[in-house]
């Protein structure tokens, strides 16, 4: 688990009503160093997995557009904005591509006999 | 692909352990701070945007519910583990790959913290 | 044993083989899929389901009846007609790039074109007409192409959708093709075309009550209300895939058209039943 996912993680648990537990502290995770190269490496796993997906018919609907505005705030300097867009339209991406995957034999047990 | 962002159930249990001892000692309905949580839940659930669970559930006070899945009640004992009602909201396709219900979690449709608050008010019901 | 005996049997052992298909055939799918609505709707009789959703649910049926005593489509079937009987520029008319001068035809669209090796939709053969005449298509969301198609569905009112899958096996892949999407879980929400309109046809998304896919293709392009024009299938068709958040498709693409393809066939034996009007 990454240390984002321990912090939310740790939100939730703490949040559902306990406050006194001793690891929330470990909840601040260190800031990632964020170099505008790494960003728009990023973008670019971004676009081929969108790429990837819509060559299976498969691209899903805002995929395009989180790239396009990923690259926009990446322009303007805004890397922790560009940096948190491209990684969700990555995973949207590959989402994408494993749902094609996994529809490529999936479909025929939804065929009506 | 192995994206490593999912709740497992012994974390929840954990924290599920917490909470029932918290409820245990001290009402935890009547505690504001829990009450705002159960609506946001509440709010999240019905929100077209968000869960818009309302669209195939019928549940609360929820008006013009659809019925395309059962109706959300008596969820403490349908899911007496609060671990298993995330679970089926975060990827409900790992229990059944032809289910109707969208897979909330694993697809990014809600954050895990918004369905952490959807089960909370789910359960309540 | 004798031998004329074993051969027999041989020979009903190896029938029976061929008999079953390693994968059912076009109107064997047609066979099941009216087979499951009708069981799952007892009360429908078969030809209601070119209604769409009015077969299933008699409250909207009721306020349907009334729109269609002033159908709204009536202007598009009219300007349909005038723009129908107009004349190319070099002289050629719509009526004869089609059968029967394009009357009554409605009902076998779309269809397989060996000669292009692709379905051609009604909408995709209108604009082959302009082209061949020398005119510029029209814009598949165009008011005029939507007209004219209105026009003809008009004219076949009443037809039995007779859509066919030669024997080549291009158009199988076709119609493959278009039931594998309409099987196909797609988007960030997950849903096959199937999942709301078999599975979960009858039942109720909020307000809005799920239609069954029978007859679905039966009665565009139709005026819908709630947009306050006429649109046509593959628009239709465009809505619902990005509701499932998926990236839609442009309007007579292929995936579309053989989606339609597979779509209408499963709706052969329905009459056809255009233009319609819908919420």
């Amino acid at each position: 688990m990454s240390p984002q996912r321990r912090a939310v993680l740790y939100g939730y648990v703490l949040a559902a009503g306990l406050a006194a537990v001793a690891p929330v502290r470990a909840a601040e995770p260190p800031a990632a160093p964020l170099d505008p190269g790494s960003v728009s490496e990023r973008i670019q796993q971004a676009e081929a997995a969108r790429r990837q997906a819509a060559g299976q018919g498969a691209e899903w609907l805002e995929t395009g557009n989180l790239i396009e505005s990923a690259r926009r705030e990446a322009d303007q300097g805004n890397w922790e904005q560009a940096a948190a867009l491209a990684e969700r339209a990555l995973r949207q991406g590959e989402l994408a591509v494993a749902q094609a995957r996994r529809e490529s034999d999936a479909w025929q047990a939804r065929v009506v006999r | 692909m192995g994206i490593p962002y999912r709740l497992t159930s012994k974390h929840i249990a954990a924290g599920l352990a917490l909470v029932l001892t918290t409820a245990a000692a001290g009402q935890a309905g009547a505690d504001p701070a829990s009450e705002r949580r159960l609506e946001s839940g509440k709010q999240l659930a019905m929100a077209r945007d968000k869960g818009n669970c309302l669209a195939c559930h019928a549940f609360d006070d929820g008006e013009l519910p659809g019925n395309v899945g059962p109706p959300l009640m008596y969820m403490q004992q349908r899911f007496p583990d609060q671990a298993a009602l995330y679970d089926q909201i975060w990827d409900a396709t790992a229990r059944n790959p032809d289910t109707m219900m969208p897979p909330f979690g694993k697809h990014g449709i809600l954050t895990e913290e918004e369905i952490g608050l959807i089960v909370e008010y789910l359960h309540s019901l | 044993m004798s031998e004329p005996v074993t051969f027999r049997l041989l020979l009903t052992v190896l029938a029976a083989m061929l008999a079953i298909p390693a994968q059912a055939g076009p109107e064997e799918d047609r066979e099941a899929f009216r087979a499951f609505f009708f069981k799952r709707f007892p009360d429908v009789p078969p030809d209601a389901y070119a209604d769409g959703i009015y077969a299933l649910d008699e409250n909207a049926r009721r306020q349907w009846e009334e729109i269609e005593e002033f159908p709204p489509y009536e202007f598009a079937v009219e300007q349909g007609e005038a723009l129908f009987s107009q004349a190319f520029a070099n002289g050629g008319r719509y009526a004869d790039c089609f059968e029967n001068d394009g009357i009554a035809v409605r009902q076998n669209y779309p269809r397989f074109d060996p000669q292009r090796g692709e379905v051609v939709t009604l909408e995709l053969a209108l604009n082959h007409c302009r082209t061949a005449n020398g005119e510029e298509p029209y814009a598949y969301d165009s008011s005029e192409l939507i007209a004219l198609s209105a026009w003809m569905a008009w004219t076949s009112r009443g037809r039995k959708i007779a859509v066919s899958v030669p024997n080549d096996p291009r158009a199988l892949a076709a119609y493959e093709e278009g039931k594998r999407f309409y099987y196909s879980k797609r988007g960030q929400l997950n849903f096959a075309c199937s999942d709301c309109h078999v599975t979960s046809a009858g039942s109720w998304v909020r307000a809005d009550h799920l239609s069954a896919s029978l007859g679905h293709p039966t009665h565009f392009p139709v005026y819908r209300s709630k947009l306050g024009k006429m649109i046509s299938l593959h628009s239709r068709i465009y809505g619902c895939i990005r509701d499932v958040r998926a990236r839609p498709f442009p309007e007579q693409s292929v995936e579309y058209r053989n989606l339609e393809y597979f779509l209408t066939y499963m709706s052969n034996g329905l009459p056809a039943n255009g233009p319609g009007a819908r919420k």
